[in-house]
């Protein structure tokens, strides 16, 4: 797969367009002694499912912010890096939201926003940790290394921009959430995601699938 | 009272605000999604004014009447196709969806998380390659049950809202089943079920059919069944040449149906009537929709039917509801 498509829902002031984008180019960050790189992953990595199956029974989350492509200006997105050591980086996913927001309504109030990392059922969530946006690269430093000369992403690429530093071990089977508020606009940019494990079958006994006919009035010719 | 009408079609939801006269879709750089998603269902809830819930193959969306939008509802069906919707009738929160691949999922926190429920439908279909859920309806007498009926595969109950299922097809001349209708009798009740060779009733909740002659039913294609809303003695059942079919009629019976009569439609139908769409909130107040795009209208009750003027794509299902102040 080269490409992956996304479908966000892009909050405007009074409204919400969804354009479906293709993404060709994905980068994340790698976090060196000299300062943010990126570093191009292969876009089969992209889910924005909200329910994921893994074999380990524990699982590295980081949370993220997401910067894409758009021809109406870079949208901002939220998201998570999943790992599942015991697959290899091959199996990890990169989590990004289909809710989005333009980055240029909120290029004057970072210092507003904040990540609240929350687990479990909807009704007893516990808030893990909360992180201040500061704390990770600005989205104008990433967008650099791709367009020195601009403010714009080139088309087809997102940048999945993550900090050193935090990072959640979390137990399968779980739900995690992870939101970016905006108390200056008051709203949130919010993806949850079920994390379920492999060994467990929830719906044991599982069985054998069956098939259909269909009109039984008339004379089928068997198709197996 | 002020009615808006909604059209579930193959280029996204219409809305009618001038009792089916004209139909607009809201615009795209507002309205909250693609204005040719494909969309198989509307549902509305009596304890919810202004809101709809949408099941389309991009996911589920609720519309908000004050900010005039679809917004959309994370789940795990996006990539499926949600075919049906329901909402218990005591506690909106509570939503079920019926998909293509043929699965149910029930969410009990108005859709903030969902649960895929261990329904054993079959995966494969000669006929239509892959089975598709065409009703789901939460048991008048009992709204832990609920009763779907699976194209191909026959009617399925849940007493325990999903958690187990009973596959009831015994009796039944076709699984091809659409549609179910409930009829509360002196001691017992009837069920009505459509299928594609005919409608059957049931007078053992399910446990087996028996098939119905009905002589004024020029063919065998039963699609969509519904029950007059303050008269549970009144049933309009609509039969087709086939699906999509190229004619039409529909049935009425008042006597809960041991006799039918022909419904007198403006002119013809030109594709299978798909869905007859009823609200408490007014029982006289009828709309139909051929899949093919016609819309009738009823304001009697289903004794006179007048045609609109508009006709759309295809249509998957209509529905109407009480415009909020």
């Amino acid at each position: 797969m080269t490409h992956y498509l996304y479908k966000p829902h892009v909050h405007g002031r009074n409204n919400i367009t969804t354009p479906d984008i293709l993404i060709d180019r994905l980068y994340r960050t790698l976090n060196t002694q000299y300062g943010v790189d990126l570093l191009g992953v292969g876009v089969k990595q992209l889910t924005s499912s909200v329910e994921l199956q893994f074999s380990a029974s524990k699982l590295t989350i980081t949370p993220a912010y997401v910067l894409i492509a758009a021809g109406g200006g870079v949208l901002f997105g939220v998201g998570a890096e999943i790992d599942d050591e015991t697959q290899g980086t091959n199996a990890n996913f990169i989590l990004v939201a289909r809710f989005a927001w333009r980055l240029k309504y909120l290029q004057d109030h970072f210092d507003k926003m904040k990540f609240v990392i929350k687990v479990g059922p909807v009704s007893e969530q516990q808030i893990i940790e909360e992180i201040d946006f500061s704390r990770f690269p600005s989205p104008a430093t990433l967008i650099e290394q791709l367009n020195p000369q601009g403010t714009e992403l080139p088309r087809g690429a997102m940048i999945i921009a993550t900090t050193t530093g935090i990072a959640h071990q979390i137990n399968v089977p779980e739900i995690y959430q992870v939101n970016i508020a905006d108390t200056h606009l008051d709203r949130g940019l919010i993806h949850r995601v079920s994390l379920f494990s492999s060994e467990q079958d929830g719906r044991e006994p599982r069985p054998i699938p069956r098939y259909a006919i269909g009109p039984t009035t008339g004379d089928i010719e068997h198709y197996i | 009272m002020k009615i808006t009408a909604y059209a579930a079609t193959m280029q996204a939801v219409w809305f009618s605000e001038d009792m089916g006269e004209t139909w607009l879709r809201p615009p795209t750089p507002t309205g909250g999604f693609y204005n040719e998603i494909r969309c198989w269902a509307v549902c509305t809830h009596p304890q919810r004014p202004g809101e709809v819930l949408a099941g389309t193959d991009q996911g589920l969306y609720r519309w908000s009447h004050e900010q005039q939008r679809w917004n959309y509802i994370p789940s795990p069906m996006d990539d499926l196709h949600i075919l049906q919707i329901a909402q218990s009738p005591d506690d909106p929160k509570i939503i079920i969806c019926g998909t293509r691949p043929a699965e149910i999922f029930i969410s009990e926190d108005d859709g903030k998380s969902w649960q895929r429920s261990n329904l054993n439908a079959a995966t494969e279909c000669w006929f239509i390659n892959t089975t598709r859920v065409t009703s789901i309806q939460f048991d008048p007498a009992d709204a832990d049950t609920i009763w779907i009926t699976i194209e191909i595969d026959g009617v399925f109950r849940s007493r325990d809202r999903g958690k187990t299922w009973d596959h009831l097809i015994d009796g039944l001349r076709d699984n091809d089943t659409h549609n179910l209708v409930f009829l509360n009798g002196n001691n017992r009740r009837t069920i009505l079920c459509s299928t594609e060779a005919g409608l059957h009733k049931s007078i053992d909740e399910g446990k087996s059919w028996q098939y119905m002659d009905i002589p004024q039913a020029p063919w065998l294609y039963f699609r969509s069944i519904q029950r007059k809303e303050n008269d549970s003695n009144i049933i309009f059942a609509s039969v087709g040449d086939k699906p999509s079919g190229e004619a039409g009629i529909l049935l009425i019976s008042r006597d809960q149906g041991q006799s039918w009569e022909k419904a007198a439609l403006p002119e013809p139908v030109s594709s299978t009537i798909w869905w007859i769409s009823t609200n408490p909130a007014d029982p006289n107040l009828i709309f139909l929709c051929t899949i093919f795009g016609q819309i009738f209208r009823s304001q009697d009750g289903g004794e006179s039917w007048r045609k609109m003027q508009r006709v759309l794509g295809e249509i998957r299902m209509i529905a109407w509801a009480p415009t909020p102040e």
